[in-house]
């Protein structure tokens, strides 16, 4: 049972990236979300057919991206359902507090995670108070907003941690992944651009 | 529930999220601050008498005319003798990779055994991998042996994620592959290459190193299940070095021995030292002892000195010498080459990896460019006997 979770949970990023990709690319051409879902779905057909060296590219995809932390996998659902909807969720007050925290923790995590500073913050996740006060504040502003998703899905996050029920014993890993952090930062270059195109004109000022 | 009018359920719904999220919240830092096994390390020194002949026993490992790329021997002594490691593809990092062993019973090397291959890791962690690389044994009990082995899921080293294999029965049969988790950026990019030591509490530490784009030696801790609980840097991160070969010195000191990189200089040995149990290691420091950037492996002599094999050249790795310095790492005596190529040739002698196998018995594995992996056995009275030769002479 658990192997079997661990599969699917292994092969939910790449399906869900796909899907997206194929669905979005699609509503260039046409707004209708059964055509969108259909792209969706030929989309990873085909890229299960399609082999490169000996390994078709949904496993090269597979193998490249890791499997997500629960709120990537609610982030990546809300892209699909976006692309395949045509919604956008960009107005969404929740889904621009989710996104804008994972952008900054990304930031917090992953340069100085892989070396470029000198300081380690992965091992934040492995033990100490700081990361847990941290989560405990976003939940409290979340709660507080009523962004029940958001709240949700960092409990879900926590509550795998605390089963140990991931590969991974550090906390990070259960909060945000890479794939969430670069969608989300997507998502906000998005959001960035619609505000400045939506800029008011400055009223001429009166002369006289 | 009709009776409920909206608002009631939306206070209701909200004071149920907020008991659950201050419930698991009060967990959380419950769990991650429960005061875990003290940072101390088990230190093991070894009893070396002078024993055993002063001429060196050479012997080569793998398949005779190999034609496959063969790498990363290494060494775990088992009742009977040795078991070796190497990996073995058509080039290095080919997606045909195998893990390859051969046991040792004092006087013959046996045919060679696959271990495990590219494919069957696949299957084994459900994850398509390309290659396999750097097998590092380690005695975990009497009859239990652990192998950490590197793996690149794409293209190149950089894309690598260690993997354990654990055998009950001395290195006859293995279990499944299983993936050690020890890095939030897609589990890449970390590798093996040194023997683990032992840490309070049953935990492990696995020497490793970073590998994508930066370039820096960590300490993995494990737990007594073999899962990644802490990892430590050697330094600050950046481009440093790898492969560090780590001896315990005390029960919070040790010394890591780093290989270089080519492209930094001087061209030596670089070291960082502990003093708290593995928690914190200094800046890795230049040593006095060359370095081509050529792998290295270190073992704890005796109770006062490390020996350490090594390319004893700052350019290039045309042999393979080992030397012997006090507990600091700082002052070196240099006992001559075990193994020394022409230096016309094309040919190089690689990634030396050191055990003592018996009391005042040393086994060297290492690879060549011309597609062997060869064993040297040294004894102790051949290294107390060049301690005492003047280094000219050797």
């Amino acid at each position: 049972m658990m192997a079997n979770i661990g599969f699917l949970l292994d092969r939910a990023s790449a399906t869900l990236l796909i899907f997206a990709a194929f669905a979005a690319l699609t509503g260039i051409a046409t707004m209708k979300p059964a055509a969108r879902i259909g792209a969706g779905l030929i989309g990873l057909i085909l890229t299960a057919c399609v082999t490169i060296s000996g390994r078709s590219l949904f496993d090269w995809l597979v193998s490249a991206i890791e499997r997500p932390s629960a709120p990537g996998l609610l982030l990546m659902i809300v892209f699909a359902i976006s692309a395949a909807t045509g919604r956008s969720y960009q107005s969404v007050p929740e889904f621009r507090f989710g996104t804008a925290v994972l952008v900054l923790a990304g930031f917090v995590l992953y340069p100085a995670a892989i070396g470029f500073l000198n300081y380690d913050t992965y091992i934040l996740g492995y033990s100490g108070y700081l990361l847990p006060l941290l989560l405990a504040a976003i939940l409290g502003y979340a709660i507080y907003r009523r962004y029940v998703l958001v709240a949700l899905v960092l409990n879900i996050g926590i509550l795998g941690f605390l089963l140990s029920a991931g590969r991974s014993l550090n906390l990070w890993d259960y909060v945000i992944d890479p794939v969430a952090w670069f969608l989300a930062i997507g998502a906000w270059v998005a959001i960035a651009i619609n505000l400045l195109r939506r800029k008011p004109v400055a009223t001429p000022a009166l002369v006289g | 529930m009709n009776s409920l009018k909206k608002p009631g359920r939306n206070a209701l719904a909200t004071g149920a999220l907020l008991f659950c999220s201050g419930l698991l919240v009060a967990l959380l830092i419950h769990k991650m601050t429960l005061s875990g096994a003290p940072w101390t390390f088990v230190v093991d020194v070894p009893q070396t008498p002078v024993r055993g002949p002063l001429e060196l026993a050479t012997e080569v490992l793998s398949a005779p005319h190999e034609d496959y790329f063969v790498h990363g021997a290494s060494l775990v002594a088992t009742p009977t003798g040795l078991l070796a490691f190497w990996y073995r593809a058509k080039y290095e990092g080919a997606a045909d990779g195998q893990l390859i062993s051969s046991s040792y019973d004092g006087s013959h090397w046996s045919p060679t055994t696959v271990v495990t291959n590219s494919s069957t890791v696949s299957r084994d962690i459900g994850l398509t991998i390309k290659s396999v690389a750097n097998p590092v044994p380690f005695r975990r009990s009497p009859n239990e042996i652990w192998l950490f082995f590197s793996v690149s899921r794409l293209s190149g080293w950089a894309t690598s994620e260690i993997l354990l294999m654990r055998s009950l029965d001395n290195g006859l049969t293995w279990g499944p592959a299983e993936r050690l988790y020890a890095s939030p950026f897609l589990n890449m990019s970390h590798l093996t290459k040194s023997p683990p030591v032992l840490l309070s509490g049953g935990r492990i530490g696995l020497p490793a190193y970073q590998e994508m784009n930066q370039k820096f030696p960590v300490m993995l801790v494990l737990n007594e299940n073999g899962r990644v609980v802490d990892r430590r840097r050697m330094g600050n991160g950046g481009k440093v070095g790898y492969q560090p070969s780590i001896i315990v010195t005390g029960p919070t000191t040790a010394v890591a021995f780093i290989r270089r990189l080519r492209s930094s200089s001087p061209k030596t040995v670089r070291v960082s030292r502990t003093s708290d149990g593995g928690q914190t290691w200094s800046l890795p420091e230049a040593t006095n002892l060359p370095n081509p950037g050529g792998a290295l492996s270190a073992i704890r002599y005796d109770d006062g000195h490390i020996m350490l094999a090594f390319n004893d050249d700052p350019n290039v790795e045309h042999d393979i010498s080992l030397a012997i310095s006090d507990l600091q790492g700082k002052e070196w005596k240099t006992l001559g080459a075990l193994v020394r190529v022409n230096e016309s040739d094309e040919d190089l002698v690689m990634y030396p990896y050191l055990i003592e196998s018996q009391p005042g018995q040393f086994d060297v594995v290492y690879s060549r460019v011309v597609k062997t992996i060869n064993h040297i056995r040294v004894s102790s009275a051949w290294v107390q006997n060049h301690l005492q030769t003047p280094t000219a002479q050797k």
